[in-house]
């Protein structure tokens, strides 16, 4: 556990290095200040889009960090070699996956609580008030945290046995499709067709439900969000990472990487 | 050299991006508008497609939705064919956006004069946002005003009284149930009007109802004195020769002023009225 913890905070540096993560989160930052100009467009319901566009902004720049430095991390160790240094020590592979999860996890983590304070901020200076931190901001924001997990081990996966082009590319496709997912369940499980419900059955553990990950909603209309909903749906997120991460664990530790 | 290099070159950029800028004036102006609405895409599709960003997309298309409002008052002439399926993209997108219904719908019937979009876009959302009492009061107001249904404005106006916890709408939907002649009708209006007046969030739409709250105000009076002139003529045999008459009879108090700001005209040879700003009174369901 200690090797693991070591090569997880020996990420977390190498992954601060990056410039790609500053200009992504800079920029994520950027455009939820940014809402407060765009929300004078609208007719009435200004607060909503602030708070659409500070959460909105901060997911896809959060899923973006996660592909691709996650990806780029797991990659340049392996091309670049200096995993062998790391590998020829008593660390075994599984420990050098699950290290290399956790310290990307806690850079995305951390890259949330920027963002998320900057929301806050912004969704501040428009209301004056601090009461949307009672309803569904912790929740939105917290949620955050399991699809980036997930998407790093994803990203891990994917970088465990292929090119870092078609890591990202596999990584956002099936993030993507358990967004679409999300969407199509309920009208593929409400359908006549007997077969669409085993698809549904068979996909539900396949792909991810991004969105029982999202509480977006949560934040723009108020809504309470229960600790036991919150803790399940956690509990669901990472359970998913931890599932795939093992599969990573698995792949790598069959890779021949000489 | 090598600078005097750079140098031309953004000279010659920044000169060519000038001199395009104002000729494509038009095109920028004309950049996103919407020219056919058969061409808007699916909500439901958008849906799917949004990759977990429905709200944010549902706010885009608000923002142009807000815009394509503004547009006929830029270029008149210009129609509202795409306000209804603009709308719709927004909704499916988030079922719960009551503002969007509310405005929507109440564009739809006040400015687009497309009361059956109206009551589609109004249902739909009443449906997805029971707790929003707006809703049903414009579905009763599209009733009573636009389609001449009073039964169906008693019952829209009923349920927005319940919803929205209004004593005041719980009253206007017992007269509405209780309209039977023609004052009551006028006064009806009158109080559905003020209502909307307090609900509508455009200078446009409150432009719009401001004017009719006028006509409608005028055609109170001028079948207020009407009834007087047939009183008159049942009791004399005769019509009046003079608006006066009525008063020294005791039919009218004093002869009342025009609302919409002319003088009440009579006609004795035809024994009726007219407003010499709005004309003669003509029904009261408004359709253009």
């Amino acid at each position: 556990m200690t090797r693991t913890l070591a090569i997880a905070a020996n990420t977390v540096r190498e992954a601060l290095r990056e410039r790609l993560l500053y200009n992504l989160v800079i920029f994520a930052v950027l455009l939820s200040a940014a809402s407060l100009t765009v929300s004078q467009l609208t007719l009435g319901e200004q607060y909503r889009i602030i708070a659409d566009v500070s959460t909105s902004s901060t997911q896809l720049f959060g899923i973006l960090i996660s592909v691709f430095v996650g990806v780029a991390l797991v990659s340049r160790e392996i091309d670049r070699r200096t995993a062998y240094a790391m590998l020829a020590r008593p660390v075994s592979r599984a420990d050098f996956i699950l290290g290399k999860f956790i310290g990307l996890v806690a850079t995305v983590g951390l890259n949330l609580v920027v963002m998320a304070l900057a929301s806050a901020l912004v969704i501040f200076a428009y209301t004056r008030s601090a009461t949307f931190l009672a309803s569904g901001f912790f929740a939105a924001f917290g949620l955050m945290l399991a699809q980036f997990a997930v998407c790093v081990a994803l990203a891990v996966l994917f970088a465990s046995f292929s090119t870092p082009t078609l890591a990202v590319i596999f990584t956002l496709t099936l993030v993507g499709a358990g967004f679409v997912f999300s969407e199509i369940r309920p009208f593929w499980l409400a359908s006549d067709r007997v077969q669409m419900k085993q698809l549904v059955h068979v996909l539900d553990f396949v792909l991810p439900n991004m969105g029982l990950l999202d509480a977006k909603e949560a934040l723009t209309y108020g809504d309470p969000v229960s600790l036991r909903s919150f803790a399940t749906r956690l509990a669901y997120g990472f359970g998913y990472a931890g599932v795939v991460v093992a599969l990573a664990a698995q792949v790598f530790s069959r890779r021949d990487i000489r | 050299m090598r600078g005097a290099g750079t140098a031309a070159l953004l000279a010659l950029s920044a000169a060519a991006v000038a001199l395009a800028r104002p000729a494509l004036a038009p095109e920028a102006l004309a950049a996103g508008r919407i020219r056919d609405p058969a061409w808007l895409p699916s909500g439901k599709l958008l849906r799917l497609a949004s990759f977990g960003q429905r709200l944010l997309l549902a706010d885009l298309y608000w923002l142009k939705t807000v815009a394509y409002m503004g547009e006929p008052f830029l270029a008149p002439g210009r129609g509202l064919d795409a306000l209804h399926p603009l709308g719709e993209i927004v909704t499916d997108l988030d079922p719960r956006y009551g503002y969007a219904y509310q405005v929507v719908g109440s564009n739809l019937s006040g400015l687009a004069h497309r009361v059956s979009e109206s009551d589609r876009i109004l249902e739909k959302g009443v449906r997805n946002v029971p707790d929003r009492w707006t809703l049903p009061f414009l579905l009763a107001f599209n009733k009573f005003f636009y389609e001449g249904d009073f039964a169906g404005a008693a019952a829209w106006a009923r349920r927005a009284a319940e919803v929205g916890k209004r004593p005041q709408l719980a009253l206007l939907a017992a007269n509405l149930a209780l309209v039977a002649n023609t004052e009551d009708q006028y006064q009806a209006s009158i109080s559905f009007l003020e209502l909307s007046l307090q609900q509508a969030e455009t200078l446009e739409l409150r432009e719009q109802l401001e004017q009719r709250m006028v006509k409608v105000r005028t055609y109170q009076v001028l079948s207020r004195v009407e009834r007087a002139i047939e009183a008159f003529r049942a009791r004399n045999l005769r019509p009046p020769l003079v608006l006066e008459e009525l008063v020294w009879s005791g039919l009218l108090p004093r002869i009342p002023a025009d609302p919409s700001g002319g003088t009440i005209e009579y006609d004795p040879w035809a024994g009726s009225v007219r407003s010499s700003a709005l004309g003669p009174r003509d029904p009261l369901r408004v359709t253009q």
